[in-house]
């Protein structure tokens, strides 16, 4: 990389740090554990610790992409930082306010500022309701003026995500899938909320569809400077939209970073392997991603994980460390750390990492 | 092609509904030569399914009005059911999309794999047989011995004791091995792959797929893989064609396709992948048309960019752009790749030339992917 282009995203970097010192969203030890019950008594017989400590923060108008397998607690983030779920323990502050705090009167009236798009959309909208109520549904809910008022909004935001306002009297069942996620996303942007978790929003749609959506939800954000946090399995996709990204793996983040950094030189073994795996249609994107690295067996049952490090079933670096205790997230760029003892001085196993 | 496994010549499928015929597959031409692995690529609707389903003989419900499957030279369709049902499964086998349902949940891997065996290219049920082999242990004990290999061969690391699981015991990645142990417990000569990879993670998706690449190297399979990923696509097949709306819109060796993309809709959806060096692109516009009331000209005339007026009214024949590569749209000269297009191609119809070729002169430039950008992530 040249000189010009090093000072560039230093630049870029400073600017987010400043972003970073106030950010929009900030998520700090964030848990959800579900518990199980076991035998005729439902006698509790462990948990299920889905979400295991996850802390990140989200300057105001990026994208913060969250990638893993499935079973990585992604969607459970997502879902515990609105409350959707109610979070065993931690701190979700959005827009200055600590939303695991908040009392159930309190939470309603805030969810103006915190909305989700879901995964598929046919299942996420009312059948038996028409496009126009279902759009309208947040805004009688916060009492968005009278119904001349929310049907104005309504056509607007029809035209925000490019629907004929003719669509506003169909069914759900007489739309495409990327029309009724088009609906999905206009009803989360209704009440013009600060921030919005996507959560796998296009992994139900073609391709030639889910960039039309894509390009739609990044006009969105230029325009009122909305907060996402994009959970996805598909790493190319991220590299496209999101700003910064983070690496879960078994309810942990492993890595975290400015996509650039994450993608030019993966820092965690898992995040690698993944990046890794992406098929691509060019030569030039063959060069771009790590040789394929195939890893070991499957993700483990998240009722038994390893202990210490969680990836270490499956690494082909480990060693004895990795077992007896679990890695801190060290540093490894101005914006960018990564949860693995490859990058401890204390061992000498980390000359390894090339 | 010398000597094809299977050539599908003009197939139309139709399919009786409420509103009218549906016509799906509306005469498509490709073949898959020995050995080799070919993809069928597009996206939801466009009849990638019922191509494949039609060749295996799995719709009872349509109509092929026009058209010739000739598996080895033998035309399938005009075989009777029974014929057929001897060549499913032993001669031409099939991975289905979504390893969670396409196993019976009551029964255990291990029955499920006996039946393959068992059944293998036999015509139903005889009562002499099944007494034979309620008298005989020896096939089973044989059998038995042959399914827990078929396991180990798929990588599964204890095969003894996933041949008496469930399929519910077993993770996505677990029952897909399974499902491809069972495919190929027949030693089949085709195999048709139905978006294997699709319902699993992408880490487990790409050793699933390095797998199957390499047994059906190792017993040189042919294979017919259907997928809606054209990187995908790219990772494994050595020819390429893309569908859309029924038709094949576009046919080309795969290193081919990708340096030299034609056909509007293959540009519309490469463009569309989002990709780590050159960003994500438009999408494109509008959707498939209907089925019941099919365009007369191109059916993918209405979400064109290039179209013209003439596109909706002639049929793009598919044509010959170059030495093994076949493009159906109006932008492009050729002789037509089918003889029955003949007179169709008398009556040419002019709408100019492709305006990326005519631009820059390089067939790899305009917005298709390709070029490099400057931000970091190629320098690794």
């Amino acid at each position: 990389m040249n000189d010009s282009a090093y000072t560039t995203e230093s630049t870029a970097a400073a600017q987010r740090d400043r972003d970073l010192d106030d950010p929009m969203v900030t998520v700090e030890n964030l848990k959800k554990h579900f518990p199980l019950f076991e035998g005729i008594f439902q006698k509790k017989a462990g948990e299920v610790r889905a979400v295991d400590g996850v802390s990140f923060s989200i300057a105001e108008g990026e994208t913060f992409g969250l990638v893993g397998e499935s079973g990585s607690g992604k969607t459970t983030t997502g879902r515990s930082m609105l409350r959707l779920t109610e979070p065993t323990s931690g701190r979700v502050e959005i827009d200055g306010k600590n939303v695991v705090d908040l009392s159930d009167g309190e939470l309603k009236r805030f969810r103006r500022n915190m909305q989700i798009v879901h995964q598929d959309p046919s299942s996420s909208l009312n059948p038996r309701h028409r496009v126009k109520s279902i759009i309208e549904a947040p805004l009688k809910i916060h009492d968005y003026g009278d119904s001349e008022a929310r049907l104005e909004r309504v056509e607007e935001l029809l035209d925000m995500v490019d629907l004929p306002r003719e669509f506003m009297y169909r069914y759900p069942g007489q739309l495409s899938g990327g029309q009724k996620q088009r609906v999905g996303i206009a009803r989360a942007v209704a009440l013009n909320p600060k921030f919005v978790v996507l959560d796998e929003p296009t992994s139900a749609l073609d391709v030639s569809v889910q960039a039309r959506i894509i390009n739609i939800l990044e006009e969105i954000q230029e325009e009122f400077g909305i907060t996402y946090l994009f959970i996805t399995h598909d790493l190319s996709l991220l590299k496209n939209v999101a700003d910064r990204i983070g690496v879960m793996y078994l309810g942990r983040l492993v890595e975290v970073g400015d996509v650039d950094s994450v993608f030019g030189s993966p820092q965690h073994p898992y995040s690698r392997a993944l990046l890794s795996a992406i098929s691509t249609i060019s030569e030039e994107d063959e060069l771009a991603k790590p040789d394929r690295i195939t890893l070991d067996g499957e993700v483990p049952d998240p009722r038994e994980k390893p202990s210490g490090c969680a990836f270490r079933s499956r690494c082909a670096h480990e060693f004895d460390a990795c077992a007896v205790e679990e890695p801190e997230l060290y540093e490894r760029g101005p914006d960018q750390v990564a949860r693995c003892f490859l990058h401890d001085d204390r061992f000498e196993e980390g000359a390894e990492w090339e | 092609m010398a000597d094809p496994i299977l050539e599908v010549k003009n197939l139309h499928v139709h399919f009786e509904t409420h509103d009218g015929t549906a016509e799906v597959i509306n005469g498509i031409d490709f073949a898959i030569d020995r050995g080799e692995t070919a993809a069928l690529v597009g996206e939801t609707g466009c009849g990638k399914s019922v191509t494949v389903k039609s060749i295996m003989g799995l719709l009872p419900s349509a109509t092929i009005p026009e058209g010739e499957i000739r598996y080895k030279g033998e035309d399938v369709l005009s075989l009777s059911d029974a014929e057929r049902h001897s060549r499913r499964g032993k001669e031409m086998s099939m991975i289905m999309q979504d390893p969670m349902t396409s196993l019976n949940p009551v029964l255990t891997v291990g029955e499920q794999m006996m039946d393959v065996l068992k059944w293998q290219g036999r015509p139903r049920l005889s009562l002499s047989k099944l007494v034979r082999d309620a008298l005989s242990t020896g096939a089973k004990a044989e059998h038995r011995k042959r399914a827990i290999e078929m396991l180990g061969e798929v990588e599964i690391s204890a095969p003894e004791r996933v041949f008496e699981s469930y399929p519910v015991e077993l993770s996505g990645g677990m029952r897909q091995r399974v499902l491809i142990a069972i495919a190929l417990l027949s030693e089949p000569d085709l195999l048709i792959a139905d978006e294997p990879g699709t319902a699993l993670d992408v880490t487990t998706e790409a050793k699933v797929l390095d797998l199957l690449d390499e047994l059906v190297e190792e017993r040189d399979t042919s294979v017919l893989y259907i997928t809606h990923d054209l990187g995908v696509a790219r990772e494994v097949s050595d020819r390429i064609n893309v569908m859309y709306a029924g038709e094949i819109v576009e046919q080309a060796p795969t290193a081919d396709l990708f340096a030299n993309p034609q056909h509007p809709y293959t540009r519309g959806l490469l463009e569309s992948i989002p990709t780590l060096s050159t960003g994500i692109g438009d999408g494109i516009e509008g959707h498939l048309p209907d089925y019941t009331n099919p365009p007369a000209g191109c059916r993918f005339a209405d979400r064109c960019p290039h179209a013209e007026a003439a596109c909706h009214e002639a049929y793009p024949y598919p044509r010959q752009t170059g030495a093994d590569h076949a493009t159906a749209c109006h932008l492009f000269d050729g002789l037509p790749a089918r003889e029955r297009h003949e007179s169709l191609a008398a009556e040419r119809v002019d709408i100019g030339t492709a305006p990326w070729l005519s631009a820059g002169g390089d067939t790899h430039s305009g917005d298709a992917p390709g070029d490099i950008s400057a931000d970091g992530g190629t320098d690794q």
